[in-house]
């Protein structure tokens, strides 16, 4: 096992270093807006760039790149976009509140998504089944702004429940921080429920359609006794490992619904560093979010496959 | 079982957020009201009866919304640091000692008046929170940088507007319907010293005036936390500014690329950094550059500048189509064309790529040029001028830079040209920065404390700085500093009580707000909702909310300093090219039929623009004229140049009605004719798109089974104005032909990939059209904003030589360069477009000047030390040609609308440039932050902006 896993994580480096080289490639490519400006001296923004290596051969700056950010652990500053600012420093003082907001989102979702999934596929065809059925058909159907402002515009501004915004500050664990995030994990979680839902409902389904779930009848369990501990059990190997990624989610935020309730979030933040400013991208933070959220989506596919073992014992990796 | 917790662990943590949901809804409010209590003690007599009762005055001084259980914020703070707060409630008749509590304990459970006794305590009362007046605005991108140095955006500019204090500020007028520069910074207008500085070191000679200014600074200017401001301060921003390690921003706009010039700034910013620049500007020919042992290069652009040097203004597509076959044809020693072009040989394909030659290539090139044409005997001034070298500039004394401390209190500029009056104090910006805190911030250092330059520490590369970035990095010398920051959600600013300004008599009474909020709110609908519940005190209404709010009491139209156009570039060669598929087939599409003005005119007079105003920007106004009715001509006097009546006629003959105004026509007067544009007449365009047929048929532009396809590009296809203005254009166009010979012949398509370069598409002829594009930020000087329109470098059509335009324009005689005032006649002068650009820009430029039947060569020029009298026909006269074009059709008038909050009242209704409606010096409240919230709540929560007077 741990030799599979250090065979996992080496490859996952190499991929993380192919991946990055690209990225940093195909960012150096585009091409940089005239420093042209109506009025300006034109020479003064080339003469920064020049010092800042825009110009140099794409190997001298990948060179550079590799000794100085990714081996080095400078990842520089805001060139075009949080100017002249730290860019780690903005990542993470930007990742807390992301992470806040599905956290909440997770721990609220999760739960609902899989008792209205195992609810359904217990009162398969019936009334139940339907109604949540089509209500999940209907919830995934619409995209989640439209959820947000709805939560918006009745819970903050007609009811006057919540604040519209998130709170300002870092109190992240505070009372009042939480009562503002509320309409924002409401938004957020509508979708996740319904996804999880109707995947639980369909492989329990399945399960519970087994022939093995025959067999523990006919051995003399009662039905409650068979789900609980056969057809759940199985049901949950495909549906833990959905969940962990959901998990794994956490540190990517939502664009819109950030930008609907004030989240300071990392949101739109990859966008942003290609979209840069006046065209240009910024180097730096581009750089920084590909190499973070390449090694976290190459990690976690590591945790995906090594939990299958833990949940089904049956699944051994690496062994032959 | 194990299923079983773990469906138990979901329930509960349903459960719990439930719950969770249920109190954070439900939780009880209180309200805690803060009175400041005066006593007057009770008067006994001799034997200790009191004769006269003691007598209790209370003043509400704050109520604030606390929930159940939590510490109140409002407080007293005595002179030693001793929080006082009361412990009981009480009604409000009665008054109880204050006493000193442990705020962390102090928690309030049901509604509580709290009381504090100033007379025995000697209690200094701290304003409790609430009581304040609070501006809450919303913002839709956030400043990351207001480092005066480096900022770039508008938004970065917010936080600087309020920490920072000019020279000179705009202020109302006397009669508040216009403004006046006020003295800031600066005590009085700058003095004219040009006389001390005449001599070779600044090149300014006798007689000379408008070079060096002295100016006074107050003596009482310090920082937010009380460091004084002297002269030696504004020396050393100004090093910091033009540091060459640093390469500032903005170091070329406060000291040398607008009309304030400092004398050297340039050579100080660039010493010891590398440009490639023309060899002409650094060596007398191009082989005293090869001598000297520098690296030779070709660029396209060297050899458009060289062209714009020899006096022709062209694009490098025109220069290979026009001239290249001409003049750059490569003849053998035989005289015998060898079959090549030194275009083609010599200069890379790639606009932004320098060809770097070899000693080979050099050698060759320079042969090749001496076959061109008659070039031979000329070569090396000539190549000179568009062959470039990486020059380094030398190492430059600061003792040459134009800036001078006399004392403390006095600063001298010694400018490059002449200026004074109004641009003398509107260039004077501010580039004032706190020494210490800055270098702390940054990593240069001073190796040296006798050099001006500061180096980078060692280990560092490149120039880095987070001055002016967080609170604890801002220092502020304005009326307001940064009190609190969290990037991409919030700030706020609060009163700098170190401000000069708040001591000065004339300003008692204003800057009535205590603290200005800014929240990130990106979502137009959540601003209003915020708005309506009293959370914002300003909406910028947007085309969704007009119906509503248009006639609204509380909306305000302000409108701004920019017109929009429909823009084209008639490029004959380039348009023709696009009519041919990769093969050379033609594609029966006709493009060429753009260069014909009759059809610009008709697409100018089709166009319904109060139509279009309402379906795409509800808030614009149809535009009649290239610039906009906020464009201010006569700075000094604050004059529009739209009410001027050079620009009124400019009007009415762009439009064709200046026969029909006077007694027994059309119109009474030019007012009333302007006031009859509409620039919509369908009968008018049909029987111009008619005539364009015609002629594009005789000039073989296109056949009889051509298509008119014109390619609109739009920046994005995701934004409601292009999507709406493209198909509101599209319908408008195709019904406009209807009736003429290109029916069902007209049709458009849409690059809308085109990004922030989307004017550079239509420049590279990459598309035909453009819509919804113009130039901001000039209102005060339209004679440099010309520029825009007339020079190659920025025209959106640089198709249109204006070196072939020619203007006549009639001018007193002092406009001609060397006029000593005795020819007090006017006269016609002419010149072309491009050069009446050059001559409002203050060069001296050929002209011709006609006197009787004969016509005189003269040089004449109209820069900013020329009366503006003398100016405006020449801007006038430059905006009808421009218009004539018509390549660019004027769609509207910039023009915002905002709704204002109940909360606080304008200074003046009118919008007033410079001044605004008066800004947050003048802004009243009819409501502290309490009264406010308490306001809103008795209507519900929600306030009703739809009222008007009618």
């Amino acid at each position: 096992m741990v030799k599979y896993i250090l065979k996992r994580i080496a490859f996952a480096l190499l991929t993380f270093m192919i991946i990055v080289s690209i990225c940093f490639v195909l960012i150096k490519l585009l091409p940089i807006t005239d420093a042209a400006q109506f009025g300006q001296d034109a020479s003064v923004i080339e003469t920064r760039r020049k010092l800042l290596g825009y110009y140099d051969p794409i190997p001298k700056q990948y060179v550079t790149f590799l000794t100085k950010t990714l081996f080095g652990g400078d990842w520089g500053v805001g060139e075009q976009i949080y100017r002249t600012k730290d860019v780690w420093e903005i990542f993470v003082e930007k990742l807390p509140p992301t992470m806040l907001l599905n956290v909440y989102s997770m721990v609220f979702a999760v739960p609902l998504g899989l008792a209205f999934g195992i609810y359904a596929a217990l009162k398969k065809n019936k009334w139940q089944d339907h109604f949540i059925s089509t209500s999940v058909m209907i919830i995934v159907s619409v995209p989640s702004y439209v959820y947000a402002f709805l939560v918006q515009y009745f819970l903050c501004y007609k009811l006057g429940w919540f604040p519209f915004l998130m709170k300002e500050g870092t109190d992240y664990l505070s009372w009042d921080m939480f009562v503002s995030v509320v309409p924002a994990v409401l938004s957020l979680s509508f979708g996740t429920i319904a996804g999880l839902t109707r995947y639980t409902r369909a492989e329990l389904t399945e399960v519970l359609t087994s022939d093995f779930m025959l067999l523990a009848r006919t051995k003399g369990l009662t039905k409650a006794q068979a789900t609980t501990r056969h057809a759940l059990k199985n049901a949950m190997v495909p549906i833990f490992p959905m969940i962990v990624g959901e998990f794994i989610g956490i540190i990517s935020g939502s664009m819109i619904i950030e930008s609907i309730f004030g989240v300071p979030g990392v949101g739109g933040l990859y966008i942003k560093s290609i979209t840069g400013n006046q065209g240009n991208p910024d180097y730096n933070f581009f750089m920084l979010l590909s190499s973070f959220y390449t090694l976290i989506g190459l990690l976690s596919g590591i945790v995906i496959d090594l939990s299958y073992g833990f949940i089904d014992p049956r699944i051994r990796m690496g062994e032959r | 079982m194990k299923t079983k917790r773990i469906l138990a662990t979901m329930l509960a943590l349903i459960f719990a957020f439930s719950l969770t949901l249920t109190l954070a809804a439900c939780v009880g409010d209180v309200t805690v009201t803060y009175y400041a209590v005066t006593v007057t003690p009770a008067v006994t007599d001799d034997e200790g009866n009191v004769t006269t009762p003691a007598e209790y005055d209370s003043v509400v001084i704050g109520t604030e919304v606390v929930k159940s259980g939590s510490t109140p914020t409002g407080y007293a703070v005595a002179e030693d640091g001793t929080i006082y707060v009361a412990s009981s409630y009480y009604a409000s008749e009665e008054v109880d000692t204050a006493e000193e509590v442990d705020l962390s304990t102090f928690t309030v459970k049901e509604d509580v008046s709290l009381y504090a006794d100033e007379a025995e305590y000697g209690v200094s009362l701290g304003l409790a929170s609430g009581t304040g007046y609070t501006l809450n605005y919303a913002t839709t991108t956030f400043p990351t940088t207001w480092n005066s140095h480096i900022y770039q955006t508008d938004t970065d500019s917010t936080i600087l507007g309020y920490s920072s204090t000019g020279f000179y500020e705009f202020d109302y007028n006397e009669s508040k319907d216009g403004y006046i520069w006020a003295d800031a910074i600066a005590v009085g207008d700058p003095v004219d010293v040009t006389a001390d500085y005449v001599g070779e070191d600044w090149g300014i000679a006798e007689g000379d005036t408008a070079l060096a200014w002295k100016v006074e600074i107050r003596d009482d200017l310090c920082w937010d936390d009380g460091t004084p401001i002297d002269a030696d301060d504004f020396i050393t921003s100004t090093q910091l500014l033009l540091n060459p390690y640093a390469q500032n921003d903005r170091a070329d706009d406060y000291t040398y690329a607008g009309n304030f010039q400092i004398q050297n700034a340039r050579a100080f910013l660039r010493q010891g950094n590398e440009f490639d620049e023309p060899v002409a500007d650094h060596f007398a020919g191009l082989q005293e550059a090869i001598d000297a042992g520098y690296t030779i290069s070709i660029t396209q652009e060297g050899v458009i500048a060289a062209f714009a040097a020899w006096g022709v203004n062209i694009t490098y597509a025109q220069a290979v189509n026009t001239y290249s076959p001409v003049y750059f044809v490569i003849y053998d020693d035989e005289g015998e064309p060898t079959g090549e072009n030194f275009f083609s040989k010599w200069i890379v394909a790639n606009a932004d790529e320098a060809r770097e030659l070899s000693a080979d290539e050099l050698a060759e090139m320079i042969d090749d040029y001496q076959h061109c044409y008659d070039w031979a005997p000329s070569w090396n001034d000539e190549m000179a001028m568009f062959c470039t070298i990486p020059y380094e500039y030398p190492e430059f004394d600061w003792d040459n830079v134009g800036i001078k401390k006399i004392d403390d209190t006095h600063i001298v500029f010694i400018l490059d040209q002449p200026l004074e009056g109004f641009y003398l104090k509107y260039g004077m910006g501010t580039w004032l920065v706190k020494e210490d805190l800055y270098l702390s911030c940054s990593n240069l250092e001073k190796d040296d404390t006798s050099s001006a330059i500061y180096v980078l520490k060692a280990g560092e590369d490149v120039y880095a700085t987070t001055y002016n970035t967080t609170v604890a990095t801002s220092a502020s010398y304005g009326p307001y500093k940064l009190s609190e920051y969290q990037v991409d959600k919030y700030f706020k600013l609060v009163k700098n009580e170190n401000w000069w300004g708040y001591d000065d008599e004339a300003n008692q009474g204003l800057y009535q707000t205590t603290a200005i909020n800014y929240i990130m709110v990106e979502s137009a609908s959540t601003r209003l909702q915020m708005f309506l519940a009293g959370q914002l005190d300003s909406y910028g209404l947007t085309a969704d909310d007009m119906d509503e709010y248009q006639t609204s009491d509380y909306t305000y139209y302000t409108d701004g300093d920019s017109t929009w156009f429909i823009a084209l570039n008639p490029n004959l060669g380039a348009l023709g090219e696009k009519e041919f598929d990769e093969e050379g087939n033609h594609l029966n599409i006709d493009k060429e039929i753009i260069t014909v003005k009759e059809f610009r005119q008709a697409m100018c007079y089709a166009l319904d623009r109060a139509a279009y105003e309402l379906a795409c920007d509800p808030t614009g106004n149809p535009a009649k004229a290239l610039f906009s009715p906020m464009i201010i001509c006569n700075p000094e006097e604050g004059i529009a140049y739209r009410t001027t009546d050079e620009a009124k006629q400019t009007i009415v003959e762009f439009w064709g009605i200046a026969d029909q105004i006077g007694p027994g026509k059309l119109y009474a007067d030019i007012d009333e004719a302007i006031d009859s544009i509409t620039g919509y007449n369908p009968e008018l365009a049909k029987t111009k798109f008619q005539e364009a047929y015609d002629i594009a048929v005789e000039l073989e532009y296109i056949d009889a089974d051509d298509v008119v396809t014109i390619t609109i590009g739009t920046p994005n296809l995701t934004s409601s104005y292009y999507n709406r203005g493209y198909d509101f254009l599209v319908n408008c166009y195709t019904q406009a032909v209807v009736g003429t010979d290109l029916e069902g012949r007209l049709v458009f398509n849409r690059n809308g990939t085109l990004g922030n370069g989307f004017a550079d598409a239509l420049r590279a002829n990459q598309v035909d059209m453009l819509f919804g594009v113009g130039w901001t930020g000039s209102a005060l000087d339209p004679y440099g904003l010309i520029d825009a329109y007339t020079l190659n470098s920025n025209q959106y059509d640089p198709g249109w030589n204006t070196q072939n335009e020619y203007v006549t324009i009639v001018l007193p005689a002092s406009v001609e360069v060397g006029s000593d005032g005795t020819d007090e006649g006017t006269y016609e002068y002419t010149t072309s477009v491009y050069y009446w650009t050059y001559a409002l820009n203050g060069y001296a430029v050929p002209a011709t000047k006609t006197v009787g039947e004969e016509e005189v060569s003269v040089q004449v020029t109209a820069g900013t030390n020329q009366p503006y009298s003398l100016r405006l026909p020449i801007l006038a006269a430059m905006e009808k040609a421009v218009l004539l074009q018509y390549d660019m059709i004027p769609i509207a008038y910039d023009s915002s609308a905002s709704l204002k909050s109940m909360k606080i009242e304008f200074y003046t209704e009118e919008y007033i440039y410079g001044v605004g409606r008066g800004g947050i010096k003048y802004t009243t409240f009819n409501f502290n932050d309490d009264e406010w919230a308490a306001h809103v709540a008795q209507n519900g929560g929600s306030l009703d902006y739809t009222s008007t007077a009618d």
